[in-house]
This record gives C-alpha cells, structure tokens and sequence, in this order.
C-alpha cells in the first residue's frame, strides 16, 4: 500500500512563507464621489438661498428695472446673465437661487412641521391606545385617502397662496406618512423591557413618550424625512407649475418652468431645461442623502 | 381588601428573617379577545433568603407571566388580575401601587430580563442606563459619584474596558457583554431578590454558561436570593437550591434539587427529564418524549392539567385536581401534584436495564 506516500506532501514540505502584513488593513479609501456631490450640491444651494441678498446678483423679480436687457437669452451669452434671461429679461441664474430659498423654505419648513406633529401625534396614539388612537387613526387614514395634489389643489383655491400657507398645506400632506411612521414604531418599542421598566418605575405616560420613546422614533424618522423634503419640494414645484403655488413674479423652481408654456419651450428649450434640471439635482441630493443615513442609521437595529 | 390587614394576619412561626418572599395562592389571567387566559393558578412558594429557586417549563407555562407577576409587572397590562398574595420581606406586594412599586423595584426586587438588546433602550449610553437607576434611588447622588459607581458595576459584571464600555452604546456589545449590562443595572442597588427570566435564552451556549456562572458568584457573594427563570432543565441544574416544574399555570413538582434531578414523581417531570440525553445512557437509546401538546390556555376544563397528555391518567385525574402534596415521609420537601405519582428513578433504572438486556 502506497499510502505512506500520498501521505507525504502532508509532512510539511518546503514551503514559502506566506507573506503576511503586519501592519494596520488600509482602510477602505473608496470616496463615494456621488454622496459627495449630493452634499456639496446642496450645500452650494442652501449657502446661496441664504445669502441671495447679499450676492451680486441680477434682477430677479422686477420686470420694470429689466426693460433695458436682452430677453429669452441661452445662457452664456449675455454678460452679466449666467444662465440667460427669461421672457422679461430678468436673470435666470438670480432667479433660481431666489427660487430656492422658496422651495427649501416650504419643503424644509413642511417636513419640518410634519415631523412634530408626525412624532407627538403618532408616538402618543401608539403609547396611549385607545380612544385617542381611534382618532388619529381615523384622520391619518382620511387624509391619506385623499391624494395629495389634489388635496393642495382644493387648499389653494381657499387660501392665498403665499410661502406660510403653502407650507401649512404641504405640511398636511406629510404628516400622515409621519405619522403612521410613528406610530408604528412605537408599538414595537413600547413592546420592549426598557418601557415596561421606566413604567414599573412610576414614569408618567408624558415623561415615557419624550425621554424613552422619542429619541428612538425620531432617529427612523429622520431618514424619511429626507424622503419627504424631495417629494414636497417636487409637490411645490408642481403647484407652481399649475398655477396654484407662488405666483408671479415672485420666482419658484415650479413657477419658472411654467413659464416654457404656451409654446415657449421649443423656442427657448433653457428657460425649462435650467430649473427642471436644479430641481432634479436637488431632488436626486435629498433622495440620495436619506437613502444613505437610513443605511447608517439602519445597524442599531441590524442584530434585532 | 389584602392590604394590611393580612400583614398582621401572617402566622407567627415564620421567622421573617429567613422567609425573603412568601407567595401564597397567587393567580394571574388575563382577558384576551379570546377568553379568559389564566397563566398562573394558585401557585404558592417560600424563598429563603440567599437561596436560588428555579423555576422550569415550556413555553406558554406561565413561568415567566410568574417571575414577572412577583416583580408587580403584570399589573402595568390593563388585562390582568392577579389574585392570591406575595409577601416580600413581610410586605404585600400584591397588587403594589405606583409609590410601592416604584420603591422596591431595583433597590429590593430587580430583574434580569430575556433579551438584553431589547431592554436596553438603543439610544442611550450603556452608562447612562447604570446611572439612571442610580441615580432613581438615591437622589442625593452627584453624576460624578454616579459614574464612578456605575463603572465600577460594570467592572463587577466582568465587562472589560468599563471605562470605554460606558460610552458605548447597547447596539456595540456582543449579546453577552449587553447581558452584562443588564445583570449590572439590576445589581445597582443591591437588591436582595433577584428575578432572572430566562437570561441565557438570547445567547450562545458558550456565553450562557459565563453568564450563569457569573450571577451565580454574585448571588453567593451578596447572599442575594435568585428565581431562575428557565426552559432549559441545564440551566437550572447545579445552579438552583430548590427546583419547581410548571405545567399550564400550575406547579406540578416542588423538590430540593438535589433531590429532583435523582427522582421525579409526576409524570410530567419525569418527562421533561427523560427527553434530554444523558451521557451514561446506552448509545442509539431513544430519547423520551411525551405526546400531544399543552392545553389551550383558555379552555378550563377540570381535573390535572396535564391528564389529556398523561398516560397513567385515569377517571379521577379528569375530574379532580390533584393537591401539591409530599409523595413520600422520607422527603416532605419533594412535592408533587398527582394522583398517581411515579418514580422516576425507579422507571428509569427498569427502562435501562431493559435496554441493555437486549440485543
């Protein structure tokens, strides 16, 4: 029998050591160029909706100071107009930035607002049951049943439409989604002992939903909020569009790409392509940005 | 209607430096959609102080509902009713109110609960977690002593590193180290029963066994009395001072377990024994099981709870309610809830015997 030969190579033959590096694995040096320019984007558009009064811009608002510039100009072809000029040659680049600090006003402030009233109204129906969940289960399923454009439609037609009222509105249309969000979340981690324990202990209902359950439900909201401020920013956009959002003069991204209507766009295709390609930047940004802080976020509860 | 006046009601021979917790007839049910689900009937136990009680069954045997009606949990559920009475240290603590509950729960009474991930709260500091309860119970406590305190717990617990542990959160330790945590948070204020309810069941077999080891040594070294809450018959093993076998609500055996784990005298029991391996048993020997499954908890019919499942039954099993009684003289601790009690070790010794004779 052969065998104490094919046990052989076993015996531990010449072998070259395997190089082994001692020192520390590189960390991981992919640079997520697109997370990236998300931030730098909406850095770069939040810094300029903040500081449009004080940057050397053109007019953006008042057609009888524009009398005297070119109108409908492709950008880089005017001096002074960046991005060209509209239908009354105001500046479109003065525009955009005014029209930001609209949409990010109303898209931020909206969220914003459907977040508190989102995380009171949902982590309260879901700690305290009962009737008053029976309410708000009620409300949140009503306006959900609604759909949402024309919900802000009808809001519209009875309010005027300026960036308080619009934000309300819109504020409404998020708060549902928040809401049931909330909600839902609490009824897993009412579930948990660290509840059960703060109410052995004689914490009141009150003391409950602001230190213990909070904190929790507001981390998995924030992710989708991010969500939320590109959906209403678009849904704003659309308003403007339509008609029903910020009027004119005043600048929205949704009211300057209306203003392509009427046969205007296939004539000068910029004065739609420049705010529907801002919009759809800012939008990919925030998508892209609550898309990533989910996954981050998302390990505390990866081994539950 | 059993508050005080009962306290004076309590006989004298009990010496109430020994007795830590007297629970006597203690039921507890729930009112579900479904019917009326009683998880705990007429249960009644002493625990020494510095003594371990185990307390064994499947699931749905109403061993946790237990471990958690003598910490006044249950009641926090609007459902329950818990009837009978539990006398910690000569108080009642039924039905304990807001104030009383607040007051014993972590500095007398303290538990350790099932899954440390989720009694932790995620989005706080493990430290914080130590403090708190501290902090609870002594409001004189300055943060600082506080931290310091709570650092050397989680020293105590056999964390390493207390120093950095403290500044993590829940979801950066290993199940084991959380568990820790946990055991550490009920130890905060030197409590002197501890309610473990199936500490281990989160954790690999491994870590169990450090985890046990480890509230163990700390029971000896505080002379802090345990219930030991658990399915696992292994667990209890070696770790308890008296063993008690829950079956649909009710407690079938009640032995030293010294005692029980050589014999068993309810069928049940015996079953629950038989069904895990033994090392000295022959080889390819069929493991014991006992058929059918536990009853619906809503469905009150009479007689032993265990009869539909139980192969000795017979007429009187359906229609009586065996007592919790001693089998035998010789050991008066050793009781058990059947009509016709068996002997473990004798059936037992016969099945091997048999099982070896053959070919």
């Amino acid at each position: 029998m052969p065998q104490h030969e094919t046990r052989r190579p076993l015996a531990a033959p010449k072998t070259t050591p395997i190089p082994v590096s001692f020192e520390k694995p590189r960390k991981n040096f992919h640079v997520d160029l697109l997370l990236w320019f998300c931030i730098l984007w909406l850095g770069a558009i939040v810094l300029a909706a903040i500081f449009a009064p004080l940057l050397p811009l053109a007019e953006a608002q008042d057609a009888s100071k524009t009398l005297m510039e070119p109108t409908n100009q492709p950008p880089f072809t005017v001096p002074g107009h960046p991005l060209g000029t509209n239908g009354l040659g105001l500046d479109i680049f003065a525009r955009l930035i005014y029209g930001a600090r609209i949409s990010l006003t109303v898209g931020v402030a909206a969220v914003a607002i459907g977040m508190a009233v989102g995380a009171m109204l949902g982590t309260s129906a879901g700690y305290l049951r009962g009737a008053w969940e029976a309410v708000i289960g009620v409300l949140t399923n009503t306006l959900l049943a609604v759909p949402a454009l024309i919900l802000l439609i009808a809001l519209s037609t009875v309010l005027r439409p300026s960036v308080v009222s619009l934000t309300f509105s819109l504020a409404l249309v998020a708060s549902p989604g928040l809401i049931r969000l909330a909600r839902a979340n609490t009824l897993a981690f009412t579930q948990r002992e660290f509840i059960t324990v703060a109410r052995a202990l004689g914490a009141k209902p009150g003391r409950v939903i602001l230190r213990e359950l909070l904190p929790n439900v507001l981390l998995s909201m924030m992710s989708l909020s991010f969500v939320y401020i590109s959906v209403l920013i678009v849904a704003e956009a659309s308003l403007g569009f339509l008609g029903v959002g910020i009027r004119q003069p005043t600048p929205s991204w949704g009211n300057m790409i209306a203003e392509g209507l009427g046969g205007k766009m296939e004539q000068y295709p910029h004065l739609v392509f420049i705010p529907a390609t801002v919009l759809f930047l800012t939008v990919f940004s925030f998508n892209l940005l609550g898309e990533r802080m989910r996954k981050r976020w998302d390990k505390r509860e990866v081994s539950l | 209607m059993i508050g005080t006046n009962t306290l004076h009601a309590v006989p004298a021979d009990i010496e109430p430096s020994k007795t830590l917790l007297r629970v006597r007839d203690l039921s507890a049910s729930f009112s579900t959609p479904s019917g009326e689900v009683v998880s705990v009937e007429r249960v009644s136990f002493d625990l020494h102080r510095g003594k371990t009680l185990g307390i064994v069954g499947e699931s749905g045997s109403g061993k946790s509902v237990l471990g958690r009606t003598i910490m006044g949990l249950t009641g926090l559920s609007g459902n329950a009713t818990v009837s009978g009475q539990i006398l910690f240290d000569g108080v009642d603590f039924t039905n304990p109110d807001k104030k009383l509950r607040s007051e014993f729960l972590g500095s007398k009474i303290a538990m350790i609960f099932q899954d440390p991930l989720s009694s932790l709260n995620p989005v706080k500091l493990v430290g914080t977690h130590v403090t708190e309860t501290l902090r609870q119970h002594d409001r004189s406590l300055s943060r600082r002593d506080a931290k310091e305190q709570a650092i050397g717990l989680l020293d105590k617990v056999r964390i390493p590193d207390p120093q950095r542990r403290f500044g993590q959160y829940p979801h950066e330790l290993s199940g084991g180290m959380r568990q820790r945590v946990g055991i550490a948070i009920a130890l905060a204020c030197s409590p002197q029963l501890l309610v473990a309810d199936e500490p281990t069941t989160a954790l690999d077999v491994t870590v169990q066994k450090h985890v046990l080891d480890l509230l163990g040594a700390i029971c000896e070294e505080q002379g802090m009395a345990m219930i030991l809450v658990s399915h696992d018959l292994g667990v209890v093993a070696g770790r308890s001072d008296e063993v008690m076998v829950m079956y649909a609500g009710r407690i079938q055996e009640k032995a030293p377990a010294s005692e029980f784990f050589v014999r068993q005298y309810h069928p049940y029991a015996y079953g629950l024994l038989a069904s895990k391996p033994m090392l000295d048993s022959p080889a390819h020997a069929e493991l014991l099981s006992i058929t059918g499954r536990p009853p619906d908890p809503t469905d009150r019919f009479p007689g032993c709870r265990f009869a539909p499942r139980c192969q000795n039954a017979r007429a009187i099993c359906r229609e009586q309610e065996p007592l919790l009684e001693p089998v035998s003289d010789a050991a008066p601790e050793h009781k058990a809830a059947c009509f016709f009690p068996i002997d473990g070790l004798a059936v037992r010794t016969t099945v091997d015997n048999s099982q070896e004779g053959a070919p």
